[in-house]
């Protein structure tokens, strides 16, 4: 993950966003639209991703459905009703750093 | 055209993660299909042969596939690859959280109980006699589940592992072997007590969901 620091914070908030936008997402699927969204800027590594998916389901944020697919099982992730009023919450948090961010980095002072 | 697996190309990859460790049907079946993802991915925009995406796939992983054990929160003699153990540890520090909030609470409670009736001393010790076995007989009905609903799971493991170090306790107290010190004239040392007896309870009650779990993966798994 490029400048992992930074991107820490908000990984849960991305995951959330991404279920809320497209319904139900699989593991990979997720680091690929990451990938894809960000023009390869951003790397989701196995290691974040999975700790994350798991304590969100196990928050009651999200809900799985395992199917077979192919040859073989794949579990889906869903935002539960908690889970779609948490991403509002966190997406605005996340709105308010950036602004908060930008006025730092960017100051537009008048004297 | 995308490139799939074959049934041949799938076994080899559960094969491997089962050599390292990764030997539960509900982690390893998430596994198994981001890998293969992976290496179809490779398959097909690197043009890279079967093995080399293969080899690539699971140096991605190799972090997570380390063994790890933790003394504190699962067992000192449990080793596990560091995906499955970080859960583990996850659920454990959260349990324990929860169990300690409930029982202060439920302390606070029947101290106040007790202040305010005498006789209620005696419906507190065989209360808490009681709830030793009503637990115990949950842990045997628990361990019949998992052991019926035959499909391995982290959960289950988990459940069996947990309720093995605690079983004797509970056995203890519901046959009046260890005694319930909550008669003791010094107050502090019947809260001490009264908190220790509900905490490893709670700790039993609160481990049921594992059970729970289990059987709705095993259901899962079959029907997929």
């Amino acid at each position: 993950m490029k400048n992992s620091q930074l991107y820490k914070g908000s990984l849960i908030t991305i995951i959330m966003k991404l279920l809320e936008e497209n319904g139900r997402m699989y593991g990979y699927e997720i680091t690929q639209k990451v990938k894809l969204i960000t023009q390869g800027e951003l790397n989701i590594t196995e290691g974040a991703l999975y700790p994350a998916l798991h304590k969100l389901e196990s928050d009651g944020l999200l809900d799985v459905e395992m199917e077979k697919v192919d040859n073989r099982m794949r579990k889906y992730y869903k935002l539960t009703e908690k889970g779609t009023l948490e991403t509002v919450s966190l997406l605005s948090e996340l709105q308010d750093f950036i602004k908060n961010m930008q006025s730092l980095v960017q100051p537009n002072l008048e004297f | 055209m995308r490139i799939k697996l074959s049934d041949i190309e799938i076994t080899d990859i559960e094969e491997t993660l089962k050599m390292n460790g990764v030997v539960y049907e509900d982690i390893k079946s998430e596994l198994v299909d981001h890998i293969a993802s992976q290496i179809e991915s490779s398959l097909e925009n690197e043009n890279l042969p079967y093995e080399k995406a293969f080899k690539n796939a699971f140096v991605n992983w190799k972090k997570e596939l380390q063994f790890r054990s933790n003394g504190i929160w699962v067992s000192r003699n449990v080793a596990a690859p560091k995906i499955i153990m970080d859960r583990w540890v996850a659920y454990s520090k959260r349990h324990f959280l929860y169990t300690m909030v409930l029982s202060a609470l439920f302390t606070c409670l029947i101290g106040i109980t007790m202040m305010k009736y005498n006789d209620s001393l005696y419906l507190l010790k065989y209360g808490i006699r009681l709830f030793c076995m009503l637990n115990l007989g949950l842990v045997i009905v628990g361990r019949i589940l998992i052991w019926k609903y035959t499909v391995n799971t982290s959960v289950g493991f988990l459940f069996k592992r947990r309720s093995l170090m605690v079983f004797f306790m509970p056995l203890m107290i519901s046959f009046g072997l260890f005694r319930l010190n909550i008669f003791d004239r010094d107050l502090d040392i019947r809260y001490v007590m009264t908190f220790f007896f509900l905490a490893l309870n709670i700790y039993f009650v609160m481990d049921y969901p594992l059970v729970l779990k289990h059987i709705r993966l095993n259901k899962e798994l079959a029907v997929s």
